[in-house]
């Protein structure tokens, strides 16, 4: 009997064992969620009549540092305070002198912006600076025909070496050439490919950028000798807002792919009839890139809404009386907006577009930095583009900030130049 | 001098030619009187022999009792030799003690005439059993030592009855032809008698003598004269040595017996005997303080030296006849580890006869093949197995030195890491050669012990051995084992040893209990040391056994082997979490086939008569409740630890038992065969010949912090993964992976284990989770003031690696695939005042003298000195004697020294019990 008994209770330990399950291994904390670092990664350009500003706009006051990297190591920084405005500008030639270097602005918070403002003599571009590298990013909108120069500028303001391959496309097809494969862009500097000399002729050409280890911030460069510009590459997606001020030349929007497939997309226009749907559409060749034509809207300020199949990056780009000037397009529409940069350049005259794609009436004020006496109140109707024209005069930067969420970009004119920069959305702005 | 003449019968006179035989050689009979021998009963058998040529009969010694008138009293041997006039053919020297046959010495002299020789000696016999033999004549080394060739106890069956000559024969009963004793200058009367003989014998030999056993001539001897030889006999053999060599032999013999006296005391205090080293160290100052005797005694010699030390030679053994009784002794232990009852100890012709011979042979060669790898390699640095710290460096922080793990503590360590310092410094301070041995002991220890503990409850099968293997690689084992515990493979190997010492065997229970009970405490101690939690499973053993009418354990015992718990005390309380913090487990599960196998092979048992059910029983519950507890994943990693050992244990302990209980029927074959399946599950763990421990080599992995260190030292090391087991010891949990920093200059035993998180450690924790977030781009500045002065994430791709890709200050250097390394060129050195950088000095730092404070990178406590202070979270101290030390209090400076106590305490009643028994 007490043999049976023992039976039972190892049959029930068995079972017990079988069936109270293996407990769950220890697991690490949950991951935090990302943050980005008040940092910013600008292209700078000293020498050959050139130079380069650097303007920042924060929403607190804060002080801040631009160091000027090149070579492997820092060869120079500044240090500066936003003061009560939240604005400053840092002369890139009182930092040091480099010829083409990128510069790491350390910025008060994550509030705030950078912009590079490059200019001289024939020359005027502008660029919102990086703030988050991408391990892949497209960079569109360039050429290289006669008289035009275009180049590639790879920044990497990190402590680790970063290798790069690009992937190339232009009208003649996928452009191969070893220049491309496993660039090797060492800590602290930055490497530029000279695509005129590598790829002369081009009329569109699409880049492809993809890191393989490392992080770089990849601009572009181009100039037809009359005029400049710079642009940043962006990440890749599927759903971009680009804004289209008026222009009395060309202005066109490329958008270049990533996908190794074709990709299919379409086009909302926002004009001055409000929205039309359907606008346009086509497909874009597989790592290549289509191109929108808008001169024949370009009387008034535009914005697209560009929603594509596959992942897909828009620039666009201007050019009237030998003036160019090139930016990306926006992924999101947001409530506070910095324009680092906007009315910098003396004497020149400065636009801001701004873009309400939402279903209800936008009301924004829009001031200016460093004096704030310009604070300009713009309603924005429903899926509708306003253009906001300022006097010339020498600020900073501007700041936009709306009841509801809207894109900007802003541009400057001075004489036949032309800059222009897509604004940087402001979370919890 | 008709004392003798009266008594005796002449043997000659039957002799039908005795009108014209010769007339017999006269003796003079020496009695040397032994204080407590009974003198008249000497002199009676001394009259009582059936010899006709006894002159006279002469006492030597100062005896107790009256002497009787016709016997001559002499003050010493060499006095009574002396005094022997020529008419004297020959001297019988006869101990007091000895009692003669009657015939003893008429045999004596004519094997002696007939031989032509000059001394003969008696067989002598044990006096009061039936004819043991005590002496036939024995050889010697050439180190003096004798070697008489009889067993223990051996019976004389006449079987070396023949007349031959020997290196020297006992002083029991000699016949010395008196010339050459006169010649001789007699025996020496500085040595006792064994020595005395020997010493006479080599003389005579090399004085062109002969020397013959007689064994016709019997004496039963009493051993009153001190059968034990004790260190004078040694003295006296070393002197014996120094007077009969010629130089050329002492110029080598000399060195070399310094030398086998050394490894012979040594190697018994191996063995818990001290009087080998005490008698080597006595027997040597004799001789020191006797040398101008010595000397003195061998020119003497000189002049009647006939013949070279060849002729000794002829009658030595050869090589060391000690060290061959050592070599026995130690064969013998061995062979009993494996051998409970001694069939080959007693007769190599029943080895195979004894059950459990064939299956330790088969679990010795197995265990040694699963360990394999450690004779070309090492021990693997991975995992929780990583190398020792040097010896005095562990003992000093078990014994309440500073505890570096993390950022640093004042908790106690593991306990292991005292044991382990302890060994290595045992080994001669090589603490990687210890460390090797006493992994591949667990391999012995766990398969002997299993063995051992099945036969104390009564299994003599083959399969008690095998069972071992189920031990080192069970269901628990191998999990523990594989996730790089060697501490469990330990605590694994040393339990059954420990639950052995509880059991007496039923013919002993009342000896030895002194030392029983140190073996109980010692064995406590080291599972303590090696598995904390695993203390209380003998405790339970013992309950459960008592329980379901098994043996019962002896409860002195049993509470002994509950302060084997002293050595983990503070482990224990200073880290409570090791016992209670279920996220800090391994986080293993036994496979469910375990359970089912389990089951098979217990239930066939259970319904069969007899009291094997029980045993069967108590595995199966003590296995299914360890597999239970580990999976269960309730508490911390020592009860997980211990849960999968005593999974193990019971496993191997129902595997004993059935295979032992093997049987024919279908129930029986079932049983079986569930056993063997879970005996080859678990040699299939084994295979790896690393005892399941998971290669690799952490230690090189991390070389680089070393190798690329620069004036700071190679400082800490930020190990970050998320996978586990991709770093070495505990890890903390991080936000998104798992990390812990280690030494730069390679991690050690006592980095294993984490203590609780101080100040520092939970700076750090938040530091890392501004970095995982990817807000901070300067890291490397973060991490300064914990001085990691390196991080590497392994485990591949992650999102804090490509957070790490975009910051400012963390230099990558491209050292390995598997994983990312970066410098930090800003950390801060572990210990410095700003200006000069200190190094480790012992658990401590030293460093250049100097009127600052010096800052030290570990968690501040107050009882680090001289004048502590904290900063921030890190500790200050000032730099002006040029150290810095740490110095417990209260309870961590206690209990380590209650422990060493213990273990001293322990090894004292051991020897003292071994001593009484």
């Amino acid at each position: 009997m007490k043999g049976y008994l023992a039976v039972g209770v190892i049959t029930l330990l068995t079972v017990a064992t079988l069936l109270v399950p293996v407990a769950d291994s220890p697991a690490f904390k949950p991951a935090p969620g990302s943050a980005l670092p008040a940092v910013a990664v600008c292209p700078v350009e000293e020498g050959q009549g050139r130079a380069t500003a650097i303007g920042v706009i924060s929403s607190p006051n804060g002080t801040g540092e631009v160091t000027i990297f090149a070579g492997g190591g820092a060869t120079g920084s500044a240090n500066f305070d936003t003061g009560e405005p939240g604005s400053a500008t840092i002369s890139v030639v009182d930092v040091s002198a480099v010829g083409v270097a990128g510069a790491l602005a350390d910025l008060p918070d994550a509030a705030s912006a950078a912009a590079s403002v490059i200019s001289g003599s024939g020359y005027l571009a502008a660029e919102s600076c990086g703030a988050t590298p991408a391990s892949q990013s497209i960079l569109a909108g360039g050429s290289t025909l006669s008289g035009e120069n275009m180049d590639i500028q790879l920044m990497n303001p990190y402590a680790g070496d970063a290798t790069v391959d690009l992937t190339v496309w232009s009208e003649a097809g996928l452009e191969s050439d070893p220049s491309f494969d496993s660039v090797i862009v060492p800590a602290r500097s930055s490497a530029t490919l000279d695509l005129r000399e590598l790829l002369p002729g081009r009329e569109t050409i699409s880049v492809v950028i993809d890191v393989t280890s490392g992080s770089v911030i990849p601009v572009g460069r181009f100039s037809n000798g009359s005029d400049g510009a710079v642009w940043r590459a962006v990440p890749p997606a599927q759903e971009w807002l680009v804004l289209a001020p008026a222009s009395q030349g060309l202005s066109k929007v490329i958008i270049g792919t990533a996908a190794p497939a074709d990709v299919s997309y379409q086009i909302d226009l926002y004009g001055a009839d409000g929205l039309s749907e359907g606008f346009a559409e086509g497909v874009i060749p597989g790592r290549g890139a289509a191109t929108v034509d808008l001169t024949s809207l370009s009387t008034d300020a535009v914005a697209l809404r560009i929603i594509s199949t596959g992942p897909v990056a828009p620039f666009l780009r201007l050019e009237a009386d030998g003036g160019v000037a090139m930016t990306a397009g926006v992924e999101t529409a947001a409530t506070s907006w910095l324009m680092p940069g906007a009315g910098s350049a003396i004497g020149s005259a400065t636009r801001v577009v701004i873009l309400n794609s939402g279903l209800e009436d936008a009301t924004t004020l829009l001031t200016d930095r460093p004096k704030g006496t310009l604070e300009r109140e713009v309603l924005v109707p429903a899926s509708s583009v306003v253009v906001v024209d300022l006097a010339p005069g020498i600020l900073d930067g501007l700041s936009l900030d709306s009841d509801v969420p809207v894109a900007a970009l802003w541009m400057m004119q001075l004489g036949p130049l032309s800059a222009i920069a897509t604004g940087v959305p402001i979370e919890n702005g | 001098m008709s004392l003798c003449m009266t008594d005796v019968t002449p043997q000659v006179a039957e002799d039908p030619t005795s009108q014209t035989r010769p007339p017999a050689p006269r003796v003079k009979v020496i009695v040397m009187h032994t204080p407590g021998a009974d003198l008249d009963a000497a002199l009676a058998t001394v009259r009582r022999q059936v010899y006709e040529g006894v002159a006279t009969v002469e006492v030597v010694g100062e005896p107790d009792v009256e002497k009787p008138e016709d016997v001559v009293l002499r003050a010493n041997v060499a006095a009574a030799i002396a005094q022997s006039g020529p008419e004297i053919d020959y001297l019988w020297l006869v101990h007091s003690d000895a009692r003669p046959r009657p015939d003893a010495l008429s045999a004596l002299v004519s094997e002696v005439e007939r031989a032509n020789a000059s001394l003969g000696g008696s067989k002598v016999l044990v006096a009061g059993t039936k004819g043991e033999l005590e002496s036939i004549g024995s050889a010697t080394d050439v180190f003096g030592t004798p070697f008489s060739g009889l067993d223990d106890g051996e019976i004389d069956l006449q079987q070396y009855d023949v007349v031959r000559e020997v290196a020297f024969v006992s002083s029991v009963s000699m016949l010395v032809r008196r010339d050459l004793a006169q010649g001789l200058g007699g025996v020496d009367t500085n040595l006792r008698p064994g020595a005395a003989g020997q010493d006479f014998s080599q003389r005579v030999r090399l004085a062109g003598g002969r020397v013959v056993i007689v064994p016709s001539s019997e004496v039963f001897h009493q051993g009153r004269c001190g059968a034990t030889p004790g260190w004078r006999d040694q003295a006296g053999r070393y002197r014996a040595m120094l007077k009969a060599y010629r130089l050329v032999t002492l110029a080598w013999v000399i060195p070399f017996g310094l030398m086998v006296g050394l490894i012979d005391s040594i190697a018994n205090l191996i063995f818990l005997r001290w009087r080998p080293l005490v008698r080597f160290v006595a027997a040597t100052g004799w001789n020191l303080a006797y040398l101008p005797s010595t000397l003195l005694a061998r020119r003497r010699f000189r002049k009647v030296r006939a013949v070279g030390d060849e002729e000794l030679f002829r009658f030595q053994a050869r090589g060391s006849i000690r060290l061959r009784e050592l070599g026995t002794d130690l064969g013998d232990r061995l062979l009993f580890m494996f051998d409970e009852d001694h069939a080959l100890v007693r007769s190599t012709r029943r080895i195979w006869s004894s059950p459990g011979i064939w299956g330790a042979l088969l679990a010795g060669i197995i265990a040694f093949l699963s360990a394999r790898s450690f004779f070309f390699v090492g021990v693997p640095n991975t995992g929780f197995s990583l190398p020792f710290e040097a010896p005095t460096v562990a003992l000093s922080r078990f014994l309440g030195g500073w505890n570096e793990a993390g950022l640093g503590s004042a908790a106690a360590v593991h306990p292991s890491v005292g044991l382990t310092g302890l060994l290595s410094l045992i080994w001669f301070g090589h603490e990687g050669a210890a460390r090797t041995l006493i992994t591949l002991g667990f391999a012995l220890m766990g398969v002997v012990g299993m063995g051992r503990l099945a036969g104390r409850l009564g299994f003599r099968g083959p399969g008690r051995y095998l069972a071992g293997l189920v031990l080192l690689a069970g269901p628990g084992t191998a999990l523990a084992a594989g996730s790089g515990s060697w501490l469990a493979i330990g605590g694994a190997a040393i339990l059954p040893w420990s639950i052995r010492s509880l059991y007496v065997p039923g013919a002993d229970v009342e000896k030895g209990l002194l030392g029983r009970l140190g073996w109980a405490v010692l064995w406590s101690l080291l599972l303590a040391a090696f598995s904390p939690a695993l203390v209380v499973v003998p405790l339970v053993f013992a309950g459960v056994s008592a329980a379901l009418g098994w043996k019962r354990a002896s409860l002195p015992l049993v509470a002994a082997s509950l302060l084997g718990v002293v050595a983990a005390a503070g482990f224990l309380m200073d880290d409570p979490g090791w016992i209670l913090d279920d996220q800090r487990r391994f986080g293993l599960g036994v496979s469910v086939l375990w359970p089912v196998l389990l089951m098979v092979a217990t239930v066939p048992p259970l319904l069969m008569p007899g009291k094997t059910g029980r045993l069967v029983f108590m595995g199966a519950l003590l296995s299914l409740a360890g597999i239970f507890g580990a999976n269960a994943g309730l508490a911390g990693p020592g009860v997980e630890e211990a849960a999968l050992i005593l999974a193990s244990f019971g496993a191997a302990l129902l595997v004993a038992i059935v295979l032992d209980a093997f049987g024919r029927t279908p129930m029986q074959v079932l049983a079986t065969l569930s056993a063997i399946a879970m005996l080859l599950l678990s040699m299939g763990t084994l295979g790896d010949g690393r005892l399941g421990l998971p290669a690799g080599d952490d230690n090189a992995r991390f070389a680089f912090a070393s190798t690329l260190a620069g004036e700071g030292g190679p400082g800490r090391i930020l190990l970050i993964s998320e996978i586990r087991s991709e770093i070495p010891g505990e890890a903390r949990r991080g936000p998104g992976f798992w990390y812990r920093t280690l030494d730069g200059i390679g991690s050690t035993l006592d980095e294993a284990w984490l203590p609780p998180p101080g100040p520092g450690d939970e700076k750090l924790d938040i530091a890392l989770s501004r970095i995982a977030t990817g807000a901070e781009l300067r890291p490397g500045t973060l991490l300064a003031e914990f001085s990691v002065d390196w991080v590497d994430i392994s485990g591949g791709p992650s999102q804090l690696e490509r957070t790490l890709a975009s910051q400012l200050d963390l230099t990558p250097i491209p050292l390995d695939p598997g994983s990312s390394v970066f410098e930090n060129p800003a950390a801060l050195p572990l210990v410095t005042d700003g200006m000069e950088i200190w190094g480790r000095d012992g658990t401590g730092f030293a460093g250049d003298a100097t009127a600052d404070r010096v800052r030290i990178s570990m968690n501040y406590d107050p009882d680090w000195h001289p004048a502590s202070g904290p900063a921030d979270w890190a500790t200050t101290v000032s730099a002006e004697t040029g150290w810095a030390r740490y110095r417990p209090t209260g309870l961590n400076r206690v209990l380590p020294l209650v422990a060493a106590g213990l273990l001293l305490a322990s090894l004292v009643v051991i020897v003292v019990g071994r001593t009484r028994q």
